[in-house]
Order: structure tokens, then sequence, then C-alpha cells
């Protein structure tokens, strides 16, 4: 961006005040620093390429929050190779706090693998606490889409709590009432 | 709300305690800046470009990445060509040809769809075009072809410019010089190289239609172009031998040529950086290389491994965000900014005796094999997604370029749109 310009030094003027939240909204919206990083900068190029448009409205941080989290519902497919975990699994216990970091431990791994939009989904309404008519809006998707992906990511992040144990022996179960 | 809900909320509130590494903030916003000023240049051209892209656009179907913000368009394809061929306005394509548009892309060859495409590939000369590229503005240069009864080609070294804009147009002719053998366009802007006594001199047209001479030292004949054109800017490295090679870059066709740096070579340019590799006496690569800010100055130092760029067959592309390496085994993507590389698993398609080409797009690095004598269907492509980071082989040429992807489908010339 050549300087000089009035409206860049205000673009500047706004990145430079909000990014440090920018990133953190990212980083809620990703689970990590690299990706959040990315998409940070790619929401950010796309403001200013469009900030002559948005500077007369009075929320250029609510237009970021909306790139960042459509950016993340539409392209940020990154798969995931591999989950970070905050250490190495022990061996199974019969301690009921234990079990409860072991489900959360599972949880954040489930969060980290979910689909772009299943995430930004989940991020819009229970950590925004949007509507889903208001997270179909700021997705610009239907709201039966909201539902579904809302619905099918409670469903991967509910099986990731249960001891894998447990899901092995219903399974088994399920086959041999079938049989 | 369900418990579980809940949970989801704590966890998700949790990470917003996240802080930005030190430095990554000024790291971004410079990222940011850079970025911004190179997508208003191509948002202008885009609009520039007209209605007729909006048309072209509507009409088209994308399928060869299956990302659903892709757009697509259609070159006449095998873009058609020869003496017959002629500049002509939208009347370019027969009747046929706007119904297989409007339908979604040509079929294959022999097709109910495909004959208003074969009405302008039925030349005297039978004559296709072979592509050498895609530019920044969606431009595809290509040269003449001719097949003979045996499949292998046999090139007219003439210069054909199909242009974005006229895109249900007729290629036009640009020129016809000694020695072709690669091409590049810009905006607006068609390059090529032309042999004379001493060497290869850097040619050029702009919107003028009158070509001029781009610089006096020559241009480095490379088999990957020695060149690079993004947007209006060329930057090259002169044909002085050894260590005594500059690297230059124009603006347009009649901008007065600056030095960029004495000695190395301009490996690869992507709006305003150009990568400049250092060289050893005897011209091999040590693998230090400068990533240089064209209209500050401002350099920086980077380098890559020495063993990838060591042997006969390295090919280098910059895009965006990235820089591309590949040594003819193995395709390695560096992160323009943090320098971060990754290698792709992916085994790059066996180059034998055909001639690669490694481009690089916004989004997109393709690394591409077709083979020297001419024949369709034995050229492949490697096409590597950085966004998703995921790669596939595709059959057919391909080349990336900006926002453009332009690739061969069954013996036609398709032009994707990356991104928005």
């Amino acid at each position: 961006m050549r300087s000089g310009s009035g409206s860049d030094t205000q673009f500047e003027e706004f990145v430079a005040s909000r990014f440090p939240a920018l990133y953190r909204y990212a980083y809620v919206l990703t689970g990590n620093q690299h990706d959040a990083e990315d998409l940070v900068q790619e929401a950010l190029t796309r403001t200013g390429v469009a900030w002559n448009r948005i500077r007369r409205k009075d929320d250029p941080e609510g237009y970021v929050r909306t790139a960042m989290a459509r950016i993340m519902a539409n392209k940020w497919r990154r798969p995931k190779l591999e989950t970070l975990v905050s250490g190495v699994p022990e061996e199974v216990a019969d301690d009921p706090e234990l079990e409860r970091i072991t489900e959360m431990d599972g949880l954040d791994a489930a969060l980290s693998s979910l689909p772009g939009r299943m995430r930004a989904v989940l991020v819009l309404r229970y950590f925004e606490q949007l509507s889903e008519e208001e997270t179909a809006r700021a997705l610009g998707c239907s709201k039966g889409t909201v539902k579904s992906q809302a619905s099918r990511a409670l469903a991967k992040l509910r099986l990731s709590m249960i001891p894998q144990d447990d899901v092995v022996r219903a399974l088994q179960e399920d086959r041999r009432g079938r049989a | 709300m369900e418990e579980l809900e809940r949970i989801v909320a704590g966890r998700l509130r949790a990470l917003e305690d996240a802080v930005p590494a030190p430095g990554s903030q000024s790291e971004i916003m410079r990222r940011v800046s850079g970025q911004v000023v190179v997508r208003r240049r191509r948002r202008r051209t885009a609009e520039a470009a007209g209605a007729c892209l909006v048309v072209a656009l509507a009409v088209s179907v994308p399928h060869v990445l299956g990302e659903e913000e892709q757009q697509s368009t259609l070159v006449p394809g095998p873009l058609a060509g020869g003496p017959s061929a002629r500049p002509t306005a939208s009347a370019g394509l027969a009747d046929e040809a706007w119904e297989d548009l409007r339908a979604g892309g040509p079929k294959p060859p022999g097709g109910p769809s495909a004959a208003g495409l074969d009405k302008e590939q039925n030349l005297q000369t039978g004559q296709v075009l072979s592509a050498f590229g895609v530019g920044t503005d969606g431009t595809v240069l290509a040269e003449g072809l001719s097949h003979l009864s045996d499949g292998t080609g046999v090139r007219d070294g003439r210069l054909w410019r199909a242009d974005l804009t006229n895109v249900l147009s007729a290629p036009v002719p640009v020129a016809q010089p000694a020695g072709l053998y690669a091409a590049g366009g810009g905006d607006g802007l068609t390059v090529w190289p032309e042999r004379r006594d001493a060497g290869y001199q850097l040619m050029c047209q702009g919107p003028d239609g009158r070509p001029a001479q781009l610089g006096s030292a020559g241009v480095l004949r490379e088999p990957a172009g020695g060149f690079h054109i993004d947007e209006d800017t060329t930057v090259w490295t002169d044909g002085a031998e050894g260590g005594g090679r500059t690297v230059w870059t124009a603006k347009g066709c009649t901008g007065q040529p600056r030095t960029l740096a004495r000695g190395g070579y301009a490996a690869a340019f992507s709006y305003p950086y150009a990568y400049i590799m250092e060289t050893r006496d005897d011209g091999r690569f040590t693998g230090d290389l400068q990533r240089l800010q064209i209209e500050t100055g401002d350099s920086e130092n980077r380098t890559v491994p020495a063993d990838l760029v060591d042997g006969d067959a390295v090919l280098f592309a910059a895009g965006e965000d990235t820089f591309s390496v590949s040594d003819g085994t193995k395709l390695v993507i560096f992160d323009a900014g943090t320098w971060k590389s990754r290698k792709i698993k992916k085994p790059l398609p066996a180059r034998g005796d055909g001639q690669a080409s490694l481009t690089a797009g916004d989004d997109v690095v393709v690394y591409s094999i077709r083979p020297a004598d001419g024949r369709q269907g034995d050229d492949h492509s490697l096409v590597y997604r950085t966004k998703s980071a995921s790669a596939r082989i595709q059959p057919g040429e391909a080349f990336a370029n900006g926002p453009w992807l332009l690739h061969r489908v069954s013996g036609a010339y398709r032009l994707d749109k990356t991104h928005k």
C-alpha cells in the first residue's frame, strides 16, 4: 500500500489499534498461531483493498471479523494431518478428575480437527452467542446449513469425549446386536 | 444451552487469551500492505477488462480444483491459429460455440458441442496453438502448432496472443521472431525474445501494437525464459557472459530500463519482489539469493539448499506469497515472508525428454511437463494449492499466474480463476 494517502493512514491506524483483538478472534476461529496469522492477514488484506467503501461505516472491526469467519467457513480447509496435544496420554486410571481432563483433551483435539465451516459455526453460535439467523447472515449461508453444521459438529465433539474403549465396546455390541 | 454447548463455549473462550507472537504484527502488516497494493492493481485491471469477462465467467463451470469460489472461463481451444486466423469481433466463434460456452465448457473432441470450436481449428494448415503461459491479466500467449500424421507437432515460430477480454474472438498474431522459445504477458503487454547475431534480444509490444526493444544488452536464453513479467513490469537477466550479467527492470515497453543488480540471475518475479539468485563463475547457483523490492530497493537475503539448485533442471517461480524451486524431482515451496519451506510429497510428473515449466499464481503452484515433440496426451501437471496444501496430478499442461490457472483439457485450453 502506498503511503501518504489519508484513507491508507486511517487503515493503518485502525489495524495498529485493533490488531491484538483481531488476532485473538482469529485464534479462536483457527485454534493455532500459524493459521491465526494467515487468517488475520488475509482478512486485513481484503479489508485494506476495500477500505474506501468500509470506512464510511462505523464498524470496520465488524467487517474484518465477518471476513475472518467467512474465510474460515469457505476457504480454510487446511487438512489437519496432526493435532497438537498438551501432553503424552497416560495410562488409564480410575480418577474422575483425570477422566475429566482426558475428556477435555479429546474435545480440544476434536475441535481442532473440525472442518472450517463447522468450527466457524460453533464460534459464532456459542462464542459470539449469535442466533441461528444471525450466524447464517454472517456466514452468507442458509439457516438450515447453520443448524446442520452445528448439529454435526456437536455430534463429533460428543463422540470425542467418550473414552475410546467405550466407543469400541459400543461398536462391538452394536455389531453383535445386528448379527 | 446444553451442557456440551456450554463446554464448547468455554473452550473457545479459553483461546481468547492468545497473544500475537513478538514481531508478528509488524510482519503481517508489512505483508498486508504489499498485498493490498498488488490486489488493488489487479482489481483495476479486472475492472478494465469489462463486461466481456463478466459474461465469460458467468457461463462457465469450474471443475478442475473443485473450490467453491473458483471461477472459470474458456479460451477457444485448442486456440485457433495459423495464417487464416484473423482478429475478429465477438463473432470469432460460431454460434455453436456460444451454445457450448453456455452449456458450461467444451466437450471432448468429437462431442456435439465441439463442432463450433472445430470450425475455427479446421484452418488450411490445421494449426492449433501451444501455450507458453498465461499473463497476470489472463492473456494467453502461444505458438502455432501443426500436427503431423504420426502425432508429432511442428511449431510455426509465430507468436499469438489471446486476450481474456477478447475471449470469444480469434487469437491475434503478434510477431514472428527468429528463435522464439518463450513469451510472457502482463497488463496489455506482450514480451518475447528474438534471436540476433550475438544472442537474444527482448522485444515488447504494448497497447499501441508497435514492437519495441527492451534494453540493449540482450536477454539470457534459458529454457524457462530468463525474463518475467508481472502487471506492467518486466524483470530480466541480460545476455552478458558469466559474472558480468546484470538484472534489469522496465515499466511497460517504453520505460527506461534500470539496473536491479549487477551479477546474479533473475530467477523469479512477483510484483514488487524480484528473486535474484547468486551465481558462481560457472553460472551455477550458490543457493543464496536476494528478495528485492524493486520499487524501494529494500533487499532481504535468503537461502535455499544448494543441492536443490545445483542441477541443470532447476526451475523457479514466484507467487504473491511464495517462492518455489524444483530440481526436476521434487518441489519445494517457501513462504515469501517467513521463508518457511515445505516439500511437496507427491512425486512430480516424470520429465523424460519433455520440457518442464514451473509457474506460480496467487494461491497455486504448477509444475508441468510437455513432450518436446509436440505430441498431445503425453503432458501432465502437478497442481498444488497453497491454501489447502493439497496437490494433484492432472493430464495436460498447465500454467499459473496471478489469479489464473490455464490448463489443457482434452485438447482444449481452459482458463480458471482460482480465487475472486
